[in-house]
């Protein structure tokens, strides 16, 4: 958990819904984390859990219809992003933190050269002139290991392959010296060897700069090498809150356990790979109790009629799980 | 890209071709004899024999397709039976009317059909967005010749703004001129502008979906910037495609406002040519739409290559 250094964004009590012809999706319910300057915390959880709207609550890129941030604080530096208007939390946006997506092919504008969509957040943010952005954007080009950095500059998105847009997508996050990167699942829809290289440059940078990331994924082998803290959301909520050593070897929830089984690992002879039965439940019609109980292999009569809070199961580790203080013998005793 | 402009002249002579066949076919088949609308009243067999035998129309079809396109070659378009003048003359007389109304035409679609396109899309459902959808949908359904003979009641007979119809007679001023081409083109312009505002509207809906503008958001830039810049550039590229096809219909195929409005230009040629059997004429006169209609086409798939970098003509796609 964040004790380390100064708290840079801190988010309280986040609720973000989505207002659809359904019904209310509750995409956010009651998120709370931080993240400390320089450090890497990452959001972890299937597809659909909220990780993405969270970010984008952060932002305060809430489609809007049908999204709508209805309660909480994102506290950045000590203000609340949601109390801002537009033109200061503009001011915010690519300037203090800086964003990255999952689809680097879809996610750079097509008719404009990298360069120019490069140098433009610098041009706006810190008023450079057209000659300096160029040269700024080029140096960041550099930074992100993109070869011949001049020529590449005047080259259009189509002209790069995935993994050389995911770096210039990153190049351009980092162009205004951000104190905060949020990158949305960065290396999902990259090669394994790129995404490798993307993980590795976010490393090199956060140490360069002194960058503090939110790093969503669903991979856990990417989690590992990058975060220091984790964050393990379920149905629009947070279940486990820990350092990574402690959701990694001594997890308290039976979602961010199944979710540690079930990554394949060299070092074990296993047969079979556990996987987690079911899917994540609608958003819209939320089981009674608490949401992971009709996938829990371990849940009892209680999960299926109180939810669990989130509280310490020890100290510096919060879960949401009723049997979160004795997990491990509850745990290990179903399985026996 | 200029094996790819030879490649299209190339496609170019094979539609001109075929356009000037089916024409001439067309005309062969049509009822009434030719000569018999040409000689005065009760002219003897031996006038109308002479004038066969001037335009060829006692030869097979064939024939005079052959000797035609002959004389296309030496670009002589032949003589037009009504006005016993070379086409040429006519075409070179009424064509620069034709590109004045329509160029007038095309810039009131560009202004309000872009203009209420992004409107509409940008504040998506608004009281805007409705009146914009609800009057294309009238504009689409009401026909030129009923638009234009309202206009001309409304705007000439009772408020008197703009004359009637015609041309602007030599020695008018630039701005009295204009009020000549201010209903004519107006009517001209009614269904395009209409078609291209929904155009730019679902294009420009489809462009806001994109993850590209998500990204230009979180840069921080303003809703103005992302709109007009990241947006517009994107979200204009199937508009540009349908203006430039559409510049050359509205030369080619405005006779009906050209009747309504009486103006000189080649689709009112073309109307009198067609009803007097005035075959040259015919033909000279879609020979050279034709030419203009594809020329602009070819003008508008190399203005592609501008608009989207993606876009290099005449290469194999790039493997990414």
């Amino acid at each position: 958990m964040a004790n380390k250094g100064e708290t840079l964004l801190e988010v309280k009590g986040l609720k973000t819904y989505f207002h659809t012809q359904e019904g209310v999706v509750k995409a956010v319910d009651g998120v709370s984390f931080s993240i400390a300057r320089g450090e890497a915390l990452a959001v972890v959880g299937e597809s659909g859990c909220g990780k993405t709207v969270t970010a984008l609550s952060v932002m305060n890129l809430i489609p809007d219809p049908p999204g709508r941030i209805e309660e909480g604080e994102i506290i950045f530096e000590g203000r609340n992003l949601l109390e801002m208007n537009d033109r200061e939390i503009r001011q915010v946006r690519g300037n203090h933190i800086g964003m990255i997506f999952q689809d680097p092919m879809t996610s750079l504008n097509p008719v404009f050269t990298i360069g120019s969509q490069i140098s433009e957040a610098v041009r706006v943010h810190l008023g450079l002139s057209r000659g300096d952005a160029r040269q700024r954007a080029i140096e960041l080009l550099r930074m992100v290991e993109i070869p011949q950095a001049e020529r590449r500059y005047k080259m259009y998105p189509h002209e790069f392959s995935g993994g050389m847009r995911q770096r210039a997508m990153i190049a351009m996050a980092l162009s205004c010296e951000p104190k905060l990167l949020i990158a949305d699942e960065p290396s999902t829809a990259l090669d394994v060897t790129i995404q490798a290289q993307i993980m590795e440059l976010i490393g090199r940078l956060r140490e360069e700069i002194g960058l503090a990331v939110m790093l969503i994924t669903h991979d856990l082998g990417v989690v590992a090498g990058v975060a220091e803290t984790v964050l393990v959301m379920y149905a629009g909520k947070v279940v486990e809150y820990a350092d990574i050593d402690r959701v990694y070897y001594n997890s308290r929830h039976p979602y961010a356990w199944s979710l540690m089984r079930s990554v394949p690992r060299l070092d074990e002879k296993k047969d079979r790979l556990l996987t987690i039965g079911g899917s994540p439940p609608s958003l819209i019609n939320l089981p009674p109790g608490c949401s992971f109980s009709p996938r829990c292999p371990f849940a009892e009569e209680v999960c299926r009629r109180e939810e669990p809070p989130l509280r310490e199961a020890e100290p510096g580790h919060l879960s949401a799980c009723h049997f979160a203080a004795d997990f491990e013998q509850h745990g290990q005793g179903v399985k026996a | 890209m200029l094996v790819f402009v030879l490649r299209r002249l190339y496609q170019t002579l094979i539609v001109v071709l075929g356009v000037v066949v089916l024409i001439s076919f067309l005309l062969a088949i049509i009822p009434g004899d030719v000569a018999r609308m040409r000689a005065p009243k009760g002219s003897s067999e031996e006038v109308l024999e002479n004038i066969r035998k001037k335009f060829y129309l006692d030869k097979p079809f064939f024939t005079r397709l052959g000797i035609y396109l002959r004389n296309i070659l030496k670009l002589d378009l032949g003589e037009s039976f009504t006005y016993k003048r070379s086409v040429w003359s006519i075409i070179k007389e009424s064509l620069p009317w034709s590109v004045k109304l329509a160029l007038v035409a095309e810039v009131i679609i560009i202004i309000f059909g872009i203009l209420a396109g992004v409107i509409s899309a940008v504040s998506r459902y608004s009281f805007w967005d409705v009146l914009v959808t609800i009057s294309t949908s009238v504009l689409v359904a009401m026909p030129i010749y009923w638009i234009g003979r309202l206009m001309q009641l409304f705007f000439a007979q009772w408020l008197g703004w703009f004359p009637n119809s015609g041309a602007p007679p030599p020695g008018t001023g630039f701005w009295g001129g204009l009020s000549y081409y201010i209903m004519p083109a107006t009517a001209l312009a009614a269904v395009s502008t209409a078609y291209v505002a929904r155009l730019a509207r679902s294009s420009m809906l489809e462009v806001m979906r994109q993850d590209y503008i998500q990204t230009a958001r979180a840069k921080g830039l303003s809703n103005r910037r992302v709109t007009y810049k990241h947006a517009l550039r994107n979200g204009l590229i199937p508009v540009v495609t349908y203006l430039g096809i559409d510049f050359g219909v509205l030369i080619g195929a405005a006779v009906l406002t050209e009747m309504i409005f009486n103006w000189p230009g080649v689709g009112h040629k073309l109307y009198f040519a067609v009803i007097q059997r005035d075959h040259t004429m015919v033909l000279g006169l879609v020979f050279v739409l034709v030419i203009i209609v594809v020329f602009i086409n070819l003008l508008v798939d190399i203005s592609y290559a501008f608009l989207d970098p993606r876009i290099r003509l005449g290469e194999s796609p790039e493997v990414t």
